[in-house]
């Protein structure tokens, strides 16, 4: 069975109760992925306020763009301590695609680097090598697009160093479903924009089909009706057909 | 080092309150770049400063200070009796300037990176300086100037057929790079993952000494 994933940016607000309420709304969420481009409120508390109102799975989404490694590393631990298994990780967007255009890039690790911070953490070791009392038992995951033979390559190479997930943004220019996940070899999770996606049984019947793991759904602040909605009728699509 | 000259209304400002003005230009970089050349100290002379320009000097690399001092040498009178120096030459040529002189001494350009020049007024960054060069590993393409994230092990998400998600129109560096090597025959060469800068080696004020005795290749202590 496919896990159905909402994918919420955090917003840039103190209004806590309202995203919890916004988040509850998406009932035919399986799963949410906590995105902070930059600025808004932090995914490690709100995964965690969500995990514990919820009860549902969360992936916490890191990157580079705003933190340097120590930072993410401290992410990494307190991730980990407040029971957020699922880390994800993606190059992230560059200052000036943010609500903080002014801000310095940091980017002290890309993304395989970073990659490799979090598998050393989640075999129990700190970048220095020294061991993390108590242990990081997290699951690591990327964030990928695969359009061309360079990308499907870095994607290979990031599951070749030990990637549990990929989230793949989904339609892909170089590959169609019947060809993942073997091309990859990890579990796969396509990544949708909602305002891409149409409710209509062709476009997800070969979705339903193919071998992935789920679908990841991008749903921006105030589209939670909506992304409720396509959320709903493909979990009923996806049980009628089982 | 690519320059541009600061507005004429900054530097008159910055120069309001000092009469007598001696001018130092770049016989190199700022030169080339057009900005502080012998063109654009005669200007700043004869025009801009009219009669309160005591001296001026062409100085063939300020940033070399056997070179400066001995340029100066030619103006000492008038360089005791300036109250600041308008420096037309890069940062490095502004700091040495204070060193050696003593003086107010004042930036008339703005400096921008180390990048190459494709003819005039076309210049374009291309190196960052990060005291360990990987060109031998990426087809001669630097991933560290050229990508505006400064990512070492591939593109981003972000990179769209080819193109840069953060500036219009701009090729993605890792593009360039793997068709690069593809073309050398060299793909294998993006399968290695580069460890993350050490920036404990590049603490700043960075520092290059060369160490005595050395003879075939002259050895050299860096600080950082």
């Amino acid at each position: 069975m496919q896990l159905l994933i909402a994918q919420l940016d955090c917003p840039i607000t103190t209004e806590v109760e309202s995203f919890l309420a916004a988040a509850k709304k998406l009932k035919s969420a399986g799963g949410f992925h906590l995105y902070n481009p930059g600025g808004g409120l932090s995914p490690l508390a709100l995964g965690s306020l969500l995990q514990e109102e919820l009860g549902k799975e969360i992936y916490l989404h890191l990157h580079p763009a705003d933190r340097n490694r120590t930072a993410l590393f401290s992410d990494l631990i307190t991730a980990s301590a407040l029971g957020l298994e699922k880390v994800l990780l993606s190059a992230g967007p560059h200052p000036s695609k943010t609500s903080f255009p002014e801000a310095k890039p940091v980017f002290d690790l890309d993304l395989l680097q970073l990659l490799r911070m979090a598998l050393r953490a989640k075999a129990g070791f700190d970048p220095a090598g020294g061991p993390i009392a108590g242990g990081a038992p997290i699951q690591v995951g990327v964030c990928a697009r695969v359009d061309s033979p360079l990308e499907l390559f870095r994607v290979k190479q990031m599951a070749d160093l030990g990637a549990d997930y990929v989230f793949l943004k989904w339609p892909s220019k170089m590959l169609s479903l019947a060809q993942l996940p073997g091309e990859i070899g990890r579990p796969i999770y396509l990544s949708l924009e909602l305002e891409q996606v149409k409710k209509t049984e062709g476009d997800w019947k070969e979705i339903r089909e193919a071998k992935v793991a789920g679908i990841n759904l991008h749903i921006p602040v105030g589209k939670e009706a909506k992304g409720e909605e396509v959320l709903k009728w493909y979990s009923h699509y996806l049980s009628s057909a089982s | 080092m690519i320059t541009t000259q600061k507005a004429k209304e900054e530097i008159l400002s910055m120069l309001s309150s000092y009469p007598k003005v001696v001018i130092i230009g770049c016989g190199g970089c700022a030169a080339t770049c057009q900005t502080g050349g012998s063109e654009q100290v005669k200007e700043w002379e004869e025009k801009s400063l009219g009669g309160r320009v005591l001296a001026s000097i062409m100085c063939e690399e300020p940033c070399d200070e056997r070179l400066l001092r001995r340029d100066l040498r030619r103006i000492k009178k008038e360089l005791e009796e300036a109250d600041a120096v308008l420096v037309l030459a890069c940062g490095l040529g502004v700091q040495n300037a204070v060193e050696v002189t003593g003086k107010v001494c004042l930036p008339g350009l703005d400096s921008h990176f180390y990048g190459k020049a494709e003819r005039l007024g076309r210049f374009f960054e291309r190196c960052r300086a990060c005291g360990d060069c990987l060109l031998g590993e990426t087809g001669g393409i630097c991933f560290l100037t050229r990508c505006p994230k400064g990512l070492a092990n591939g593109p981003c998400e972000g990179m769209a057929d080819g193109k840069c998600e953060v500036r219009e129109g701009l090729d993605c560096v890792w593009k360039m790079i793997y068709d690069r090597l593809d073309a050398l025959g060299q793909l294998e060469k993006l399968s290695q993952v580069r460890d993350p800068e050490d920036w404990s080696k590049r603490t700043r004020p960075q520092e290059v000494i060369w160490q005595r005795g050395a003879t075939e290749a002259r050895g050299a202590e860096r600080k950082g």
